[in-house]
């Protein structure tokens, strides 16, 4: 798309989370009681669930998005920029 | 909470406290961007579209009518019998005749994609109000419950942050022994019931604290009661 990038900003968004559960997996070996039970069970899987909607949510947008920008150009501006 | 506190290294702790920070950060900054794209979008579809698809409807309508008054021109011009077939102006003519209808067409093809995009960009704005909240509100609770496990965990283990607690509660216990056994070889009864008597008054001080806190050291009472 040339008049906005959605796939960018979600990218690092799922990158940076996948980072946290990295994160998390490696702080699990030497952490496991009942208080990191509750940051991954209260907090962690949540967040996952609502940046993975989010990506999902995104992605389908950023389609609708692409399918107007396309109907909506003069069929000049579909050619590269130069 | 169940269960007494099994943290193997500290510095894990802080680590991941830290990678929650760095998430928090980054996620604020993806949603910034999100929304600047969205509104970058919608004012072009809005504005910018409509404006144009105006602008080439004129300039269509103008195209087509010097198409039609130079066809009309070929058609008057006779050069003896010979009659032109004005081809290319025809042609030229019916370019401009599709353009312009194009054009016009675009009108409404607009306003549709203008709906479809605001349906999509309030799923959107639904959704990522959740997330919002979820690092505003939700987040810093955890960072809370981080750094409240890591005050009691430097605590328990007597040492300044970021020191690594290797099997920090078993080594917490056998440390706490260990001193209790030396000074029950050089105390006197008198002494070992009075460091008995601190003991007790410690725990319960430090019970109030967290179940964690009350496991271990009912462990280390027992200790001390078998050593007295």
């Amino acid at each position: 798309m040339r008049n906005a990038d959605f796939h960018s900003p979600i990218g690092r968004l799922a990158d940076a989370m996948k980072q946290l559960e990295y994160k998390w997996v490696e702080t699990k070996e030497d952490w496991s009681d009942g208080v990191s039970q509750k940051v991954e069970d209260d907090y962690l899987v949540p967040l996952h669930g609502q940046v993975q909607a989010l990506v999902d949510t995104v992605e389908k947008m950023a389609g609708v998005m692409a399918k107007a920008e396309r109907a909506c150009q003069h069929p000049r501006e579909s050619g590269p920029i130069l | 909470m169940a269960g007494g506190a099994d943290v193997k290294s500290l510095e894990s702790v802080y680590e991941f406290r830290a990678a929650v920070l760095n998430f928090q950060e980054e996620a604020r900054l993806c949603l910034q961007a999100l929304e600047s794209q969205i509104l970058k979008f919608l004012g072009w579809i809005e504005r910018e579209r409509p404006g144009f698809w105006k602008r080439q409807i004129e300039l269509s309508y103008r195209a087509h009518g010097e198409a039609r008054v130079s066809f009309h021109r070929c058609r008057m011009r006779k050069m003896g019998d010979f009659k032109p077939t004005c081809f290319e102006e025809r042609k030229a003519m019916e370019a401009a005749k599709q353009a312009l209808e194009f054009a016009q067409k675009q009108i409404p093809v607009v306003k549709l994609w203008i709906a479809n995009t605001h349906h999509e960009a309030n799923e959107y704005k639904g959704r990522s109000s959740q997330l919002h909240q979820f690092i505003e509100r939700d987040l810093p609770e955890l960072l809370s419950i981080l750094g409240h496990s890591i005050q009691q965990l430097e605590a328990y283990a007597n040492v300044a942050a970021p020191n690594a607690v290797t099997g920090a509660s078993a080594e917490i216990r056998s440390a706490v022994a260990v001193e209790d056994e030396a000074v029950g070889d050089d105390a006197s009864d008198a002494e070992a019931e009075e460091a008995e008597a601190v003991d007790v008054e410690v725990e319960n001080t430090k019970t109030k604290k967290t179940d964690e806190g009350a496991d271990r050291h009912s462990d280390v009472e027992t200790t001390a009661e078998e050593q007295s």
